[in-house]
């Protein structure tokens, strides 16, 4: 019970990115080694440890907090899009990197978001990504759905 | 109590750590609620072959098997789009906040599953069949619009707006002074121009058309707080605005006017 209260009185929201930590701003924020001109947007606290986990990506956060869904009225207000705005505004970031789900919420966002960053002429240079879609490496052709196997043959790359 | 049904997933929510209450719209059954032990969240917009049972009918009851309808998974690629997402979930977003529990209306969910074909085009007859799609909504929920003739002269050709009262169409002579307070009619829907030559203003207006009458609906029907359509079918509109033309090569599948279910 002592840990729990502890826990819960220690850790706090980072005011710069979302994500979860004992400082704020978080770890990751404050790293000087990080790079600060690349922003990768994710869904929530998991997505960024997975991420972090892989150990291959070395620029900082932003942890949306959900999804934008028609079905649970969660809107761009009560997800907090201006938030993310401002934060591309009042910093130098040369990349964004939208890498929320393959899926429907996940999807309308990645539009959503872009929609928003391309309609201010200031962030117009920035450069938008978002995570490839298609076969996991180790994974059989004939194990895959449909839709997975056209996105990957949209998205092939020349060898 | 016991039956099978074909469904497509609208919503999940938790229940307990280990449960989930699934909503789907079923074909035969409607808007339907139940307990799953799933943990992980279904994909959505899938069709799903499900089998729902409890002991009395008016009992939450539990979803004993949730499959998916084409073993293949779906082809989901649209996903990739920048405007069909939209599309897709403002018509679940509708779908779920406008329809009744347990009322079946099975003409939607087929056309919601022959909407969810035309996404598969590569040309923008799609957002034609959308708009179709939501005056087949407006119909099953009880305020169909007669957009096939005039409602003071009974003519069919030239009509150009629509009465915000009736929801029936008139021509700009029949309507008179009354014309400025009428709704615009386009011209796709009122079959007065070519489906080829559909443009982004048109789309537009149709939507705008039908966002009218759905917003009428649920101004009456929703508690209090929740006054607007989904944000995101603002959004797609938005988008559809945007487009610089509509590429339309394929006839548009007019969903509304499709023959009924049985």
């Amino acid at each position: 019970m002592d840990i729990l209260t502890r826990a819960s009185e220690g850790i706090k929201t980072c005011v710069s990115c979302g994500n979860l930590d004992e400082c704020s701003p978080c770890a990751y924020c404050m790293d000087p080694k990080r790079d600060k001109e690349v922003l990768c947007v994710v869904e929530d606290i998991a997505d960024l440890w997975a991420l972090e986990g892989a150990g291959c990506y070395k620029g900082v956060y932003y942890v949306l907090g959900g999804t934008l869904s028609a079905l649970d009225g969660r809107g761009p207000e009560e997800l907090g899009i201006d938030k993310v705005l401002d934060r591309l505004l009042s910093s130098n970031f040369k990349e964004v990197i939208l890498a929320l789900n393959p899926t429907l919420e996940g999807q309308t966002t990645s539009h959503y978001l872009t929609d928003r960053i391309r309609s201010l002429p200031e962030l117009e240079k920035i450069k938008l990504s978002h995570l490839a879609c298609g076969i996991p490496l180790g994974g059989e052709l004939d194990y895959l759905d449909r839709g997975t196997l056209m996105a990957a043959l949209e998205e092939r790359k020349t060898f | 109590m016991e039956w099978t049904d074909q469904g497509i997933l609208l919503s999940a929510r938790n229940l307990q750590e280990n449960k989930k209450i699934f909503c789907f719209f079923t074909r035969n059954h409607g808007k339907w609620n139940g307990v799953s032990q799933r943990q992980k969240n279904l994909p959505q917009p899938s069709h799903f072959y499900l089998n729902w049972k409890a002991r009395l009918e008016e009992n939450l009851g539990h979803w004993k098997t949730i499959d998916l309808a084409n073993k293949g998974g779906e082809p989901t690629v649209w996903m990739l789009h920048p405007g069909k997402p939209f599309a897709v979930a403002s018509i679940l977003g509708l779908f779920n906040h406008l329809l009744g529990d347990r009322d079946p209306h099975p003409c939607l969910f087929d056309g919601f599953l022959s909407f969810m074909n035309t996404l598969m085009t590569s040309d923008d007859s799609w957002i034609i069949s959308y708009i179709s799609l939501e005056l087949l909504l407006l119909k099953e929920l009880g305020f169909s619009l007669d957009l096939e003739k005039c409602a003071l002269s009974q003519a069919t050709q030239n009509l150009s707006l629509v009465s915000p009262l009736t929801g029936r169409a008139v021509t700009k002579e029949a309507a008179g002074s009354y014309a400025p307070r009428l709704l615009p009619l386009p011209g796709f829907l009122g079959k007065l121009s070519a489906l080829e030559k559909i443009s982004p203003y048109q789309a537009e207006q149709g939507l705008e058309l039908t966002g009218y009458f759905l917003n009428k609906i649920y101004m009456e029907n929703l508690p209090s707080g929740v006054l607007s359509l989904p944000t995101l079918r603002d959004t797609f509109k938005s988008w559809v605005s945007r487009l610089p033309c509509l590429q339309i090569e394929t006839e548009p599948f007019f969903i509304h006017e499709a023959p009924l279910a049985s």
